[in-house]
């Protein structure tokens, strides 16, 4: 299994890969796909869902699911999309996973299908340097 | 909270140090294979930094107790088939990073468990080694 090659013994591989541009670029990258997990696995626990419910209520499999929870894949806007929604993802925990003040006004709208609301709030986020989604 | 390396004394070498070295950039290497590297030392160093900012306790699910053992994993998929898992436990003020192997999905094998269960054995004594002397260790940067 372990394979050690003697030049091997003092070279800190981590340490030379983060002078790599790149480096910074990935590290981002993981820790989105970390903050995805962890709020994931919150949200499927507190809900009590095994992982394969999850998985055929967003049309996936438990596989992608337990990708998704240990931060190992990139998904698409459509998955997250369906995963917010069966987990009942509210904007403080999208603004968690991106790190950023997130209001989510497709509720108020469907509810009310007020324009003014839209445009109170468009105004309001724009004070507050937010994200409408 | 610090991240440190166990040092093996009569190895002479640093197990988890030893095995990142594998992704260690070389000039041979094409850019696909450089950004390769990179990506699996930065996704690896990402959950790391996760699990410290947790003050080294295992903060499912990034990292978790192994069953049976009394320190604690990371995980993470290099390809589609295997798993690097890297070993740690929390020591006073340090994440110790114990010892690290890849696991293949498919390893059905008596002779893959095997080896698996050796790894997590010299582990467990690896990590009683740092406890009888906790100066045996590097420092992860």
């Amino acid at each position: 299994m372990k394979n050690i090659n003697k030049k091997n013994k003092n070279i800190d591989a981590m340490d030379e890969a983060r002078e790599k541009k790149k480096f910074q670029e990935y590290t981002k990258d993981a820790n989105l796909r970390i903050r995805l997990a962890v709020e994931v696995y919150n949200a499927r626990r507190s809900l009590d869902i095994s992982q394969q419910k999850l998985a055929k209520e967003i049309s996936s499999t438990q596989k992608v699911v337990s990708k998704i929870e240990n931060a190992d894949v990139n998904i698409g806007i459509d998955l997250l999309f369906r995963i917010s929604e069966k987990l009942n993802f509210n904007s403080s925990i999208l603004g968690r996973i991106f790190a950023q003040d997130i209001q989510v006004l497709f509720f108020p709208l469907r509810e009310s299908a007020d324009s003014s609301l839209l445009e109170t709030k468009k105004k309001n986020s724009i004070l507050n340097n937010s994200v409408i989604i | 909270m610090e991240v440190v390396y166990y040092y093996d004394a009569n190895a002479g070498y640093c197990p988890v140090k030893t095995y990142l070295a594998k992704y260690r950039i070389t000039k041979k290497d094409t850019i696909k294979k450089k950004n390769y590297k990179i990506k699996i030392l930065s996704n690896v160093n990402a959950k790391i930094e996760h699990v410290v900012q947790n003050c080294g306790n295992p903060t499912p699910p990034i990292s978790s107790k192994l069953s049976g053992y009394d320190y604690f994993e990371i995980k993470h998929r290099k390809d589609t088939n295997i798993l690097i898992r890297i070993f740690y436990f929390r020591y006073e003020n340090k994440t110790v990073l114990l010892n690290a192997l890849e696991k293949p999905d498919n390893y059905d094998t008596k002779k893959e468990k095997r080896k698996i269960d050796k790894q997590l054995e010299i582990t467990k004594e690896y990590k009683n080694k740092f406890i009888k002397n906790p100066k045996l260790y590097e420092k992860y940067k």
